[in-house]
């Protein structure tokens, strides 16, 4: 290697070290007293330190879910400061899609219930083995859903359907929630995105999901692309190889 | 008989937090806030499982990992569960390495979820 090669290699390193510092300096700092609000309420939540009434309950679960969004946050701020789809590493198993996806409804029925949200899942009647990275492919499909049952207010349906081909296999979350903008599509994977439709009805969110959802769906050699119509819904559709 | 923890941890609210609720379960919850008193705890009297912070004063919980593993060569291994702040996967790889049993994100982790994992490891 020549002189130049090694300087280059050398500070690369340096680089990738001072940003694992960096990183491990605000995950303490950021999620410490995150973790001690969160502890603090999970004890008065379990009447630790005694009874409360109904309507302190609904304080305290409300301050619980306000805290376990700053959480959901800072952990969205790291995922980006920390991977990039060249960067993420890959872990592939083979699995059943159809109990990976049962799985993720499942986690999600209490969620969209409180949210007036049905869920629905429509799988093949025959099940398809992929292999590919279920931790990735699940942060990627959770973040989708959660958007979908943030912005389908009031009530409405998210759909799950997969299409399973011989090669690859699509998986497509379909919402009647209230759409992206026309003239913000192209913007819809980008860092920080929110629709300008939703700036005055008070939905915390990162901008972040869908960017993370990409990065993902990239690092596991797949495709992600959205169809979106204002007032009507939007559906995220993913394409993955099957092996 | 009542199974006994160590709880590394240098956050006194979280410190309270946790080993309140392990009491409240039934564990007997021995605290120690840096390496050092750690590595004299688990000396003295030798825990059923280890609750550890990485981020200590002075030596760190990494440092810990090393000690354990000098002290317990060809003994019978106390399990450890990782109870940081970090998560990087360079972290999580590292304190594999060094042969912990899990490894929790605090933020990320229920008191619950805290008390059934010491539950499932001493059982």
């Amino acid at each position: 290697m020549d002189q130049k090669k090694k300087i280059r290699s050398l500070s690369r390193k340096k680089e990738e070290e001072r940003r694992e510092q960096f990183i491990s300096i605000i995950s303490h700092q950021l999620r410490t007293p995150l973790s001690i609000v969160r502890g603090y309420l999970e004890a008065l939540e379990d009447e630790d330190m005694g009874k409360f009434t109904g309507g302190q309950k609904e304080y305290l679960a409300g301050a619980r879910q306000i805290n376990a969004n700053m959480i959901d946050l800072v952990n969205r701020y790291l995922d980006v400061l920390s991977k990039d789809s060249a960067s993420i590493k890959v872990h592939t198993e083979k699995f059943s899609l159809s109990e990976f996806l049962q799985d993720i409804a499942k986690n999600f029925s209490s969620y969209a219930k409180a949210t007036n949200v049905e869920f629905a899942l429509h799988l093949p009647k025959k099940d398809t083995q992929i292999t590919s990275d279920p931790q990735l492919l699940r942060n990627a499909i959770n973040n989708i859903i959660q958007n979908s049952i943030k912005y389908t207010i009031g009530s409405g349906t998210i759909t799950l359907t997969v299409h399973a081909g011989d090669i690859n296999v699509s998986i497509s979350i379909s919402d009647t929630g209230i759409g992206i903008p026309k003239n913000q599509h192209d913007q819809v994977f980008t860092k920080f995105f929110r629709g300008k439709n939703i700036i005055h009805r008070s939905i915390a969110g990162s901008g972040l999901g869908l960017y993370i959802a990409r990065e993902y769906i990239t690092a596991l050699h797949g495709k992600i692309g959205f169809t979106s119509e204002e007032g009507r819904g939007t559906e995220v559709t993913i394409t993955l190889p099957l092996h | 008989m009542k199974k006994r923890i160590l709880l590394v941890e240098d956050d006194q609210y979280l410190l309270k937090i946790y080993s309140n609720k392990l009491t409240q379960n039934g564990f007997d919850v021995d605290i120690a806030i840096t390496v050092d008193e750690a590595v004299r705890k688990f000396t003295h009297a030798r825990p059923h499982l280890i609750f550890l912070d990485l981020i200590l004063p002075g030596r760190n919980g990494f440092d810990f990992l090393e000690d354990l593993k000098k002290m317990q060569k060809g003994k019978k291994r106390t399990p450890v569960v990782i109870l940081s702040n970090l998560g990087q996967d360079i972290d999580k790889k590292r304190t594999q390495d060094l042969g912990v049993a899990d490894y929790f994100i605090k933020a990320n982790v229920s008191l619950h979820d805290i008390v059934n994992k010491a539950k499932e490891l001493t059982s």
